[in-house]
């Protein structure tokens, strides 16, 4: 019975997605949609920033942007509550057992990728890449840092210090916006810079590097708290 | 057929989906669950790009050109880049209860978790 019914579904799933399949099918020669539309015809001059996604995701759909950070503060809330259920212990010495290589490695390596993650992150507005990737790319690094045995210590309460007043920083953007141009998350610096140079684009690397400050601590917490359980 | 591309990309992320989403139902190890919903996730992801995929056009990234009409629409991507950074998150707690689910009950199989409460 219960294959019949997943049988079923899987039926369903294919059908709709042939259908889909059609109708997007149609589409591939048309034109954007209308919303596309808007933000490719204002982006340059609403925010002189050449990247369109980084303007859509930090201003235009900025809301979005708070919630999938809150999702991710509630992933790691969770991720920690399992632990202290566990019982949090000390991080040992078994993991010594990385061997030379990745031992010393990760030493040269570790500047050379949160050097690179700082760079995607500031060039968020100008390159493919942004808070996240770049907070991604440096929560890699540290994680290759912890499996390597060579980690520093962390003060666990400076860096959940950290994340509250990065998190608090973008909620209070957020709302200056409603007070000055009445919309939340809205570009009200008028500071836009020269087309192209890092310091442009008004408010928009300031929400991203924020932004990458968070992300790199959530992954620092992830991967501690998976560790030390 | 100049759209081939187009239509290559959205069938493998259809393929994506459902073989993500069988392997998630009819494996019995949590770990093969969690890979299973990981690559259901990618052809989600992968479906929701080419709906933005237009034949011929480059990445919005405004440099040269001004004219909207040379570049992709934007949108899919910026909706898959929060996607991706959910996608990662919810991973993050599965894994998580996976390792509880291993310390409580010795085991990654679903289905001896009755027995193992009795």
């Amino acid at each position: 019975m219960k294959k019949v019914i997943l049988i079923l579904l899987f039926a369903l799933i294919s059908a709709s997605l042939i259908i889909a399949y059609s109708e997007v099918g149609k589409d591939f020669t048309m034109m954007h949609s209308r919303t596309g539309k808007f933000y490719l015809e204002n982006n340059r001059n609403d925010h002189n920033v050449p990247n369109a996604v980084t303007s859509i995701v930090t201003i235009y759909r900025g809301y979005d942007t708070v919630g999938e950070v809150t999702v991710l503060f509630l992933a790691v809330l969770g991720v920690m509550m399992l632990a202290s259920s566990i019982g949090l212990n000390r991080m040992d010495s078994s993991l010594d057992i990385a061997g030379f290589v990745l031992g010393h490695a990760s030493i040269v390596l570790f500047p050379l990728i949160a050097l690179f993650g700082i760079y995607i992150i500031v060039n968020g507005h100008l390159s493919p890449g942004g808070g996240f990737q770049g907070g991604a790319v440096i929560g890699s690094g540290m994680l290759m840092m912890f499996l390597s045995g060579e980690r520093k210590e962390l003060k666990m309460d400076v860096t959940h210090l950290i994340e509250s007043i990065s998190v608090i920083l973008v909620l209070l953007i957020g709302m200056l916006g409603i007070y000055y141009v009445n919309s939340f998350m809205a570009n009200f610096l008028e500071m836009r810079g020269t087309f192209g140079s890092i310091l442009s684009g008004g408010l928009i690397p300031v929400i991203y590097i924020l932004v990458g400050i968070k992300v790199t601590v959530e992954f620092f917490h992830l991967a501690e708290y998976l560790l030390r359980s | 057929m100049e759209n081939i591309i187009g239509y290559l990309v959205f069938s493998s992320g259809a393929v994506l989906l459902i073989g993500g989403i069988m392997i998630a139902l009819f494996s019995k190890n949590i770990i093969k669950m969690i890979i299973g919903f990981t690559i259901a996730e990618s052809g989600v992801n992968v479906i929701l790009l080419t709906s933005g995929y237009i034949h011929g056009r480059e990445a919005p990234i405004m440099g040269r050109m001004i004219n909207s009409a040379s570049y992709v629409d934007p949108l899919p991507q910026a909706l898959v880049l929060t996607s991706i950074v959910i996608g990662l998150a919810v991973t993050a707690l599965f894994m998580f209860y996976a390792y509880r689910f291993y310390k409580n009950h010795g085991t990654l199989n679903r289905d001896s978790r009755e027995e193992a409460n009795d």
